[in-house]
């Protein structure tokens, strides 16, 4: 069967720091799935790697079944390929509406269309239209950046931290809509710190740490080694 | 006074101590704007030992360091050194009571050798402190301790960054201070490197220095610390040992996320 | 009243052109982050190739007028954006200030090349300066034409920023070229249009002011200098504030005139300076926002000359000018005085800015101030006159110092040129006067004849060599590492008990009083010095060809002080040679853009490859076999350190 993400024995880093010694990573088709581990271990530097942001020095990088080592993130996401960056992935400077309006290069959609998907989807986003996006929300900005990856109608996203900074209540709303995502059979490759918030929506888990890949899994198999992982020893 | 080869690590300042805590902090607050980045934080941390201060990311532990050292005013609050409030002071006076930091986001003098980084530190502090032991011995003394003899010579920002934030160490230890915050010194580091960190933090403790250590690899922090504050969303949500902080629901939920039904409870 | 009336006519133009200069430059620094100061030149350009095609090849003056804003002037853009800027992205900001001045230069020269400035041209106003009669006031069609054309270019800016999606793009970028690149815009064609923009508004502004005031290259050039105080005060990233104080600096300026008629030249001066000084109040009163440069990654500072060699050098270079001192003519020796005192001059920016940091664009004013001191104090070469010539500079220096202590990069580099341009305007041309000047007698060591040209050559090559050791002896010594270390990183100084601002002063302190003390040479090679000396232009000149030779090196100051000593002492002889001095040495100073160390750093690094054994002789005793965990990480890790590079 073919996957949505495959990573074949991935090393790459900054200069000549290597940050990942060798991912090996498969992802099924229409499935949500948790990369889990402490700060420092890899985790968005693999999703940089997916995305075309961050070259591989060595290994395979597979998107539904095609090579695309050294692709560029343009090229990648038009084919379906999106990235919700770490920390709010919004204009602060620009309102709701002009924010809407840059995602129309990728989109390769009307400034109309894509407002109305995006409206459609979080019709909160309509009452902000004119407000500036670093005024509002933690929740409502991530909104509006999710936004972004949606109205390209992607098939595969990557969520780096999308609860970072943001109370639980919120948090747990942004992974009603993971859960919504993954019905609608979108590949999602999640990033999270929080890792029992994930691991309730998720397919199947990973655990990073230091670069590599630690433990794989279904969520009730490697709940422990998570938990191990994130407040050490046998706890 | 002088000092042995062996003590160059040790406070300057090594009164005994007062009894009072070598660092306190008094409710302190600060808001970005409309964000709270810390609420009402009390900590302390005691004389030669090591206290961990640990939460997920973005809980507001470098915000908290900035406050310390006086790169940040806060909202509210006041932080005291050996019973002195010194929330007033400027950072570069607060160094002087004896407090040395390391930064997360690296702050090297990249255009000096990790010997030369190391010196400036150690003249820095002979300018300032009526401590006369050359400064060329202190810096000596500290390469050999933290092991950077064979890179002293390399300009620090062609060192990858795990040796950088130890050039930073280093740079710390040589103002012979009292109280160290070490924030994130260990990342970067693999496991055999971690453990050689925790044996020096311990040496350093017993050689009655403070250590306020803000790490992430978990095993690190529960080997070496008397005490762990953790903070989540910029509150202290638990104090204790590493065996207690390790068994606090609190901390699980703060670190692994609430399940649904938790995040119902808190919500 | 009609006079008030029409001093506001003529002060809302001025402030309408301000505004045009001030946009273009909040429009480039706010996609780019760099600070534009060829602006102006780029203004002046356009002027004259409008002038070219409506007055030389009389073209109809429609057709020429949207050729040069709409074609010639987006291409100038387009090519500086190509060639001179996207290469430096992340360049420190005194190499691209130094760069921007290049290019100034370079277009300056280009522009006397093409149009030769002893031909005289004349720019006609539109409508032949005709108008209509406003109450009492004449008004003509041009200022009408100089205000309508600012308010629809300013309404086409806003909808452009509104309204289109690249216009939108160039705000997004503002906040994160990232996350554009992420969404699938193209931050380069931004900064392409950016650049297109701001070039189309300075030719705007140069085209409607060439007719009002004089149609120089020169001239014209500086005189968007006085648009600088606008940006400025919008913060260098709001338009609406901007334009706002442009036109109050505009307005102000003629209201000022209008008093002075009635009294005496000090306010008349004022009207002159007055730019300036709004300048240099709003860096100081204004909270700036954090400046968008990045630290340079790819540029080394070369080694530091150990003690031995330096001494060996200075040896050298004095036993060099004692034999060649016997066998110059009187023009050459002072030629060879020269070199010495501007090398001093260029030793003050190596401390200040090589090592230091800090960007000065201010220092001929300390010059200047050494020069008068020693002018007035320093009769028969008294040692008084030297020491009060060093002590006022320095003291100035302090007090400059002081309330720029936090600015950084750009923002120095304005304030400092401001009160360099004040200094020339109000102090210089007020003591010296304009075009005259004051004896300044050469230093007299008695017992020690010093004064004839051969002596002095000979004494002002000792001193420069003295202070060249000296400053190596500091940069290798505890205050030197302080230094580089404040520059290096403030933050860490201050956490590890050095007072910052402290530091810093006694940087700024000891620069200007070298500065000074090369005051007092450079006037003792004329014995005399005149306000032209000390142009506050010469100022950024003494930066530009500090970078050239090398910032960071005593070599390359005596380099750089070299060629341009030699340069300016030979050109008057060599017209052809002289009319391509600002294209020559434009040119030079765009190649720091890629070579940031000079031509200093290139030989430090030549040295540095010539040595046998690199820097054994200077490694301390320190133990390599330990315990800690660097040393676990090097025995780890030891393919990743490259030690000793």
């Amino acid at each position: 069967m073919t996957h949505a993400i495959e990573l074949r024995d991935v090393r790459a880093g900054y200069g000549r720091i290597e940050v990942l010694h060798g991912v090996d990573l498969a992802i099924p088709v229409g499935t949500v799935y948790a990369l889990l581990g402490p700060n420092g271990g890899g985790k968005s530097t693999t999703l940089k790697v997916i995305s075309g942001e961050l070259a591989p020095k060595s290994g395979c990088v597979h998107i539904s079944g095609t090579h695309v080592n050294g692709a560029r993130p343009d090229a990648l996401a038009r084919a379906g390929v999106s990235r919700i960056p770490e920390g709010r992935g919004v204009f602060p400077n620009l309102t709701v509406d002009e924010n809407l309006r840059m995602w129309t290069y990728a989109a390769g959609l009307s400034h109309g269309e894509v407002r109305e998907k995006a409206f459609t989807r979080f019709p909160r986003l309509a009452e902000r239209r004119n407000q500036r996006a670093g005024t509002m929300s933690g929740g409502e900005q991530q909104m509006l950046a999710m936004s972004r990856a949606l109205v390209a109608d992607p098939a595969i996203l990557l969520l780096d931290e999308i609860s970072m900074g943001l109370a639980p209540i919120i948090v747990q709303g942004l992974y009603e809509l993971v859960r919504q995502l993954a019905e609608e059979g979108i590949t999602m490759l999640v990033v999270e710190q929080f890792a029992n918030t994930a691991l309730a929506v998720a397919d199947y888990a990973a655990v990073m740490t230091q670069g590599r890949i630690t433990a794989v899994g279904q969520p009730q198999d490697i709940a422990e080694q998570v938990s191990a992982a994130y407040l050490g020893g046998a706890a | 006074m002088s000092t042995s080869a062996a003590d160059l690590l040790s406070p300057y300042d090594d009164r005994a101590p007062s009894g009072d805590p070598v660092l306190e902090v008094s409710s302190v607050a600060v808001r970005f704007g409309g964000v709270n980045a810390l609420t009402d934080v009390n900590l302390t941390a005691a004389h030669g030992e090591i206290t961990g201060l640990i939460g997920p990311n973005g809980a507001g532990k470098t915000t908290l360091f900035n406050v310390i050292t006086g790169l940040q005013e806060p909202t509210q609050g006041k932080v005291y050194i050996d019973g002195r409030e010194i929330s007033r002071l400027s950072p570069h006076k607060r160094a002087r009571l004896g407090m040395a930091r390391t930064f997360q986001r690296l702050e090297v003098f990249g255009s000096l050798t990790a010997y030369e980084n190391v010196l400036a530190a150690a003249e820095f502090h002979r300018s300032w402190s009526e401590d006369d032991t050359p400064p060329r011995d202190v810096a000596r003394e500290v390469i050999r301790r933290v092991g950077l003899g064979s890179v002293a010579q390399a300009r620090v920002d062609a060192l990858p960054t795990g040796l950088a934030r130890l050039v930073e160490l280093g740079r710390a230890l040589a103002t012979r201070p009292k109280l160290l915050l070490l924030d994130e010194v260990g990342s970067g580091l693999n496991h055999d490197e971690t453990e050689a960190l925790g044996e020096l933090l311990v040496s350093l403790a017993r050689d009655g220095i403070s250590v306020l250590l803000v790490e992430h690899d978990m095993e690190l922090v529960m080997a070496v610390c008397d005490l762990i504050h953790v903070l989540d969303f910029g509150r202290i949500i638990c104090t204790g040992t590493p065996a207690q902080v390790q068994q606090d629901p609190h901390v699980q939920a703060a670190y692994l996320g609430a399940d649904t039904d938790a995040a119902e409870a808190t919500a | 009243m009609s006079e008030f009336v029409s001093f506001t006519v003529v002060g809302l133009v001025t402030g309408c052109i301000y505004a045009l200069i001030g946009t273009g430059l909040v429009v480039t620094y706010t996609t780019t982050g760099i600070f534009n100061f060829a602006h102006g030149a780029v203004g002046m350009f356009a002027a004259f190739a409008f002038w070219q095609l409506w007055q030389g090849w009389h073209v109809n003056a429609v057709v020429s007028l949207v050729l040069t804003l709409f074609v010639i002037a987006p291409a100038i853009g387009l090519v500086i954006e190509r060639l001179l800027m996207r290469p430096l992205h992340g360049a420190p900001p005194d190499v691209l200030i130094v760069v921007a001045l290049g290019l100034l230069l370079a277009l300056v020269g280009a522009a006397q090349l093409i149009w030769d400035p002893n031909t005289f041209r004349r720019l006609p106003q539109f409508f032949n300066g005709s108008g209509f009669p406003l109450g009492a006031v004449r008004v003509s069609w041009h200022q009408v034409i100089a205000i309508v054309a600012t308010a629809v270019a300013a309404l086409l800016i806003a909808l452009l920023f509104k309204r289109t999606r690249l216009g939108i793009a160039m705000r997004a970028a503002v906040d994160s070229p990232p996350l554009l690149a992420m969404a699938g815009g193209r931050p380069t064609l931004v900064q392409q249009s950016s650049w297109a923009l701001s070039s189309s508004l300075a030719a705007l502004a140069g085209i409607l002011i060439a007719p009002i005031y004089q149609f120089n290259v020169i001239l014209l050039t500086l005189l968007v200098v006085d648009g600088y105080a606008a940006a400025i005060i919008g913060r260098l990233r709001s338009l609406p504030i901007a334009i706002g104080g442009a036109i109050g600096i505009g307005l102000g300026q003629n209201y000022i005139i209008e008093f002075a008629s009635g009294s005496g030249g000090f306010l008349s001066r004022i009207y002159n300076i007055l730019p300036m000084v709004v300048l240099f109040v709003a860096l100081i009163v204004l909270p700036q926002d954090r400046l968008r440069t990045a630290s340079f990654s790819g540029a080394v500072p070369p080694r530091v000359a150990s003690l031995r060699s330096s001494l060996v050098a200075g040896v050298v270079l004095v036993g060099v000018v004692f034999v060649l001192s016997a066998h110059l003519s009187i023009a050459n020796l002072k030629i060879g005085a020269n070199v010495f005192a501007f090398a001093l001059i260029l030793l003050s920016l190596v401390l200040l800015t090589g090592y230091g940091g800090m960007v000065s664009g201010g220092q001929m004013a300390f010059v200047g101030l050494g020069a008068t001191m020693m002018g007035h104090l320093g009769h028969g070469g008294s040692l008084v006159g030297v020491v009060a010539a060093v002590a006022l500079s320095a003291a100035v220096g302090a007090a400059i110092a002081l309330p720029t202590l936090k600015m950084r990069g750009l923002y120095l580099a304005l304030a400092t040129f401001a009160f360099a341009t004040v200094m020339d305007q109000a102090v210089f041309q007020q003591i010296l006067g304009t075009g005259g000047s004051i004896q300044v007698d050469r230093l007299r060591i008695p017992g020690i004849p010093t004064t004839s040209d051969r002596a002095f050559f000979v004494v002002t090559a000792v001193v420069f060599t003295l202070a060249a050791i000296g400053l190596l002896a500091v940069r290798r010594g505890p205050f030197g590492r302080r230094l580089v270390a404040v520059n290096d990183s403030p933050a860490a100084c201050a956490t590890l008990g050095v007072n910052v601002n402290w530091t810093k002063l006694i940087a700024f302190t000891a620069s200007a009083g070298i500065a000074g003390l090369g005051g007092v040479l450079l006037g003792g090679v004329p014995q005399s010095a005149s306000a032209i000396d000390f142009a506050a232009l010469l100022s950024l000149v003494m930066l530009l060809i500090a970078r050239v030779g090398g910032i960071n090196t005593a070599t390359g100051a005596l380099f750089g002080a070299l060629t341009y000593a030699v340069y300016q002492g030979y050109s008057p002889h060599l017209p052809h040679l002289l009319q391509n001095a600002y294209l020559l040495t434009g040119l030079a100073a765009i190649s720091v853009g890629r070579d940031p160390n000079g031509f200093g750093g290139r030989v430090a690094q030549l040295a540095e490859r010539l040595r046998p054994d690199r820097s054994a002789s200077e490694t301390p005793d320190v133990p390599t076999q330990a315990t800690g965990p660097a040393a676990v990480f090097l025995e780890e890790e030891a393919g990743l350190v490259h030690v000793g590079s």
